[in-house]
C-alpha cells in the first residue's frame, strides 16, 4: 500500500455574494463552491479533476495549495506542495527570467542556494536562451508558461497541483510536459480539456456544483506488470499477448481477462502508436456475451498488421478501458512496446523481415 | 516520508505561535519581496538608487527655502536644514512604510491569489526597503554635520530604540488599516488625507515652539512627533528626554501586536477579497 500524501475529509467551502439580488432587493446569498468533498492522494498518484465550469475544481486546487481556507472541513498534507494555478502567477514583469526564477522559487519555499543549483537545468528545459536576461514583460504568453513550469518541474516538490495551464505552449513543448508529467510523480491536474486529463492519470475524480459527481479508478492498469510470456499482469486480471506472423502478416491476438468493481458495460481498445505516441490504428472490443458473471470481463481480439505498411523502429500498444461505451471515459495505462526490424538492408522488393522483436516495457 | 512535515489546513484561523512560527519559516521571503521592489522600484530609470537621494534632498531644499530662508523660522540651536532633514528621516521612514504596507496587499493580489505565504511578510519587507532608503538619506546627514560643525549625541546608542518606536508608529495603522481595506477600501482613500494633513501636527519643518502651550498636548500625544523630536534628541541631543515618549512606545506596541493578531486572524480571507 502505497502512502497517503494528502487526506480531504469532508471538505467544504462557502463564498458569500454580497450584492445578488432577490425581488430587487440586495441581499446576501451563501454559494457553496465546494460540499462535503473527500478524496484520498496516495504516492505516486496522478489524479485528475474535470468538471464544468463553476463546479469547484479551482476552489479545490485553492484550498489544496493553502491560498484560501476551508469554510469546513480539513486537508492533511504530507509534503511539500508546488503549483501551477496560472500561467507567471508570482513573477514581476520588471525583473529578469534570471530573477523571476529566484523570485518565484523562494515564494515557493526553496532556498537560493537549492534554486542555484538547478538553475541551469531550469533555463535549459525552458527554452528561453538569451531571453532569460530580459524582464518577462517581453515575453510571450508561450515563454512565460515554459518558464514557469521549468521552475515547477524542477524544484522537489512532493505533490504538484496544476490549474488548466497546459494548454498553451507549442506542441513540442507540450509534448515534453507530458513526458515529465509520467514520470513518478505524484500530481493533481485541473483540466477542461478531457484527453489531457485521461492520458496523464490514473485516476479521475468528477465534480459537479461543489461535489464528487463520479471517481474512476484507472489503477488496474497501472500494477506492475509481468512480462514473461508476453503476459501483463494486473492486480484485477490479464492481458496475454500472443504473436504469430506469415510473409504478409503479424498477427497480435489480446486476450483480456479481468474483474472490475464496475458493472457498467465495458468494451476495450488498443491503441498501435509509433514512437511519436501518433495511433496508426485501433481496434475496439466488447466484453464477451458468454461470461459468467456481470463484473468478469473477458474479450478477444486480434490485430492484423500489414508487413509492407511498416518501417521498423519503435511501435507500442497502448491499452484502453471504456466504462459505459462512453470511448471518452477510456484510459490508456499500461503501453506494451515492440520493435519491428528490418535489420537487414533492403534490396528492392526482396528483403528479409526478422519482426516483430518484443521487448516489452513500461512507460511511466 | 516519515521524517515529511505533516500539515494540517482547517477553517481554524492558526494561533498567534504557530502564526510568527510561520513567518520565521518564510523569514528569507522578506527579503526576496525587499529586493525586488528595490530592484522593481528603479528599473528602466537611467539615476538608478540615486533616485532615494533625490527625494529627501527636494524636500531638505524646499522646506528650507521657504519656511528657513523667506519665513525665517527659528529652531532653537540647530541650522533649520539640519533641523528638516533629521525630522525628515523619521517622517519619510513613517511615510514610506504606512503608504507602501496598506497597499501592499493590493499590489501583490496576482500573487496573493496564486501563492501562499503569510500576508505580514509584506509589510515587513516594506520596513527593509524604507530602512535602505533611510540609510541613503543619512548620507545627506553627514556633510551638513561636517559643514555646520555639529557633534553628535551619546544619545545615538538609542539608535535602534528610536527607528523601532518609528516602525511601530508606522505599522500599526498598515495592519489596522488593512484588517478593513481588504473589503472596503475607504481607508485606502482616506490615508492620504490623514498624512498631509499629519506633518503639520508633527514637528518636522516647525519647531514645536511655535504652538501655544495649550496646544503643546497634541504633540505629546502624537507618537510620530514624539519619534520626530526623539531623533533629533538622539542624533545632536537637542531638547530633553521626555517621558511621554515611552508611555507612547508601549501603546503603540500594544495596538501594534493587537493589530497584527486580528491581521493574522483575517488573513486567510485576503485572497477571497482582494
Amino acid at each position: 500500500m502505497s502512502n497517503k500524501i494528502i487526506e480531504v475529509n469532508n471538505l467544504s467551502k462557502k463564498y458569500e455574494l454580497h450584492n445578488a439580488e432577490e425581488e430587487g432587493k440586495k441581499t446576501s446569498v451563501d454559494l457553496w463552491a465546494l460540499k462535503d468533498v473527500s478524496f484520498n492522494v496516495y504516492e505516486g498518484d496522478s489524479l485528475g479533476i474535470i468538471g464544468p465550469n463553476g463546479s469547484g475544481k479551482s476552489t479545490l486546487l485553492k484550498l489544496l495549495s493553502g491560498i484560501t481556507k476551508p469554510s469546513s472541513g480539513e486537508i492533511i498534507i504530507r509534503g511539500k506542495v508546488g503549483s501551477i494555478l496560472d500561467i507567471g502567477a508570482g513573477f514581476n514583469q520588471e525583473l529578469s527570467g534570471k530573477e523571476n526564477i529566484f523570485l518565484n522559487g523562494q515564494l515557493l519555499g526553496f532556498s537560493k542556494k537549492e534554486i542555484k543549483t538547478k538553475y541551469d537545468d531550469i533555463v535549459a528545459f525552458s527554452e528561453i536562451g538569451n531571453f532569460i536576461h530580459e524582464p518577462v514583460k517581453y515575453y510571450s504568453n508561450g515563454m512565460y508558461l515554459k518558464l514557469a513550469f521549468s521552475i515547477i518541474a524542477h524544484l522537489n516538490f512532493d505533490v504538484l497541483l496544476f490549474d488548466e495551464v497546459l494548454s498553451v505552449g507549442d506542441n513540442a513543448f507540450r509534448s515534453k510536459i507530458t513526458s515529465f508529467l509520467s514520470t513518478k510523480k505524484t500530481m493533481i491536474l485541473v483540466s477542461h480539456n478531457h484527453n489531457e486529463i485521461v492520458n496523464n492519470t490514473n485516476r479521475l475524480i468528477t465534480l459537479k456544483a461543489g461535489k464528487i459527481d463520479s471517481t474512476e479508478d484507472f489503477s488496474y492498469f497501472n500494477e506492475s506488470a509481468d512480462y514473461a510470456n508476453n503476459e501483463l499482469q494486473f492486480d484485477g486480471g490479464l492481458i496475454t499477448i500472443n504473436k504469430e506472423e506469415d510473409i504478409n502478416y503479424w498477427y497480435f491476438t489480446f486476450k483480456t481477462e479481468f474483474e472490475l468493481p464496475h458493472q457498467s458495460k465495458k468494451s476495450w481498445a488498443i491503441h498501435l502508436k509509433d514512437n511519436l505516441e501518433n495511433t496508426i490504428t485501433a481496434c475496439i472490443g466488447h466484453k464477451d456475451k458468454e461470461t459468467r458473471y456481470l463484473n468478469e470481463f473477458i474479450s478477444e481480439q486480434t490485430f492484423i498488421l500489414n508487413k509492407k505498411l511498416f518501417r521498423h523502429g519503435n511501435y507500442s500498444f497502448a491499452f484502453y478501458l471504456a466504462y459505459n461505451g462512453e470511448y471518452i471515459n477510456i484510459k490508456p495505462k499500461k503501453k506494451y512496446y515492440f520493435k519491428l526490424d528490418f535489420n537487414q538492408q533492403i534490396e528492392g522488393e526482396e528483403c528479409v523481415l526478422c519482426g516483430p522483436i518484443f521487448y516489452p516495457n513500461t512507460i511511466n | 516520508m516519515l521524517e515529511k512535515k505533516i500539515k494540517t489546513i482547517s477553517s481554524e484561523p492558526d494561533n498567534f505561535i504557530t502564526y510568527f512560527k510561520k513567518i520565521w519559516d518564510y523569514k528569507s521571503l522578506i527579503w526576496v519581496f525587499a529586493l525586488r521592489d528595490l530592484k522593481v522600484k528603479y528599473a528602466q530609470t537611467l539615476l538608478g538608487i540615486s533616485w532615494s537621494i533625490i527625494q529627501p534632498l527636494t524636500g531638505l531644499i524646499m522646506y528650507s527655502f521657504f519656511f528657513g530662508y523667506i519665513l525665517k523660522w527659528e529652531t532653537d540651536e540647530l541650522p533649520f536644514s539640519l533641523y528638516v532633514l533629521s525630522g525628515l528621516i523619521g517622517w519619510n521612514f513613517f511615510t514610506y512604510i504606512i503608504y507602501q504596507g496598506s497597499s501592499s496587499i493590493q499590489d501583490s493580489s496576482q500573487t496573493i491569489k496564486k501563492i501562499y505565504f503569510p500576508k505580514s511578510i509584506l509589510p515587513f519587507s516594506k520596513v527593509i526597503v524604507a530602512l535602505i532608503e533611510l540609510l541613503i538619506s543619512t548620507l545627506i546627514l553627514i556633510p551638513l554635520i561636517i559643514y555646520y560643525n555639529i557633534n553628535l549625541s551619546w544619545n545615538i546608542i538609542w539608535l535602534p530604540i528610536v527607528i523601532l518606536f518609528n516602525m511601530l508608529c508606522a505599522l500599526t495603522p498598515v495592519f489596522w488599516i488593512a484588517i478593513f481595506a481588504y473589503k472596503k477600501r475607504d481607508l485606502l482613500h482616506l490615508l492620504p488625507y490623514f498624512i498631509t494633513f499629519g506633518i503639520w501636527l508633527t514637528p518636522v519643518f516647525f519647531s514645536s515652539n511655535i504652538f501655544p502651550n495649550k496646544l503643546k498636548i497634541i504633540i505629546d500625544l502624537n507618537p510620530i512627533a514624539n519619534v520626530i523630536e526623539m531623533w533629533r534628541w538622539m542624533l545632536f541631543g537637542f531638547g530633553s528626554f521626555n517621558k511621554i515618549w515611552l508611555i507612547n512606545l508601549f501603546i503603540v506596541s500594544i495596538t501594534c501586536i493587537t493589530g497584527m493578531y486580528i491581521y493574522n486572524k483575517n488573513e486567510d480571507n485576503f485572497s477571497d477579497f482582494i
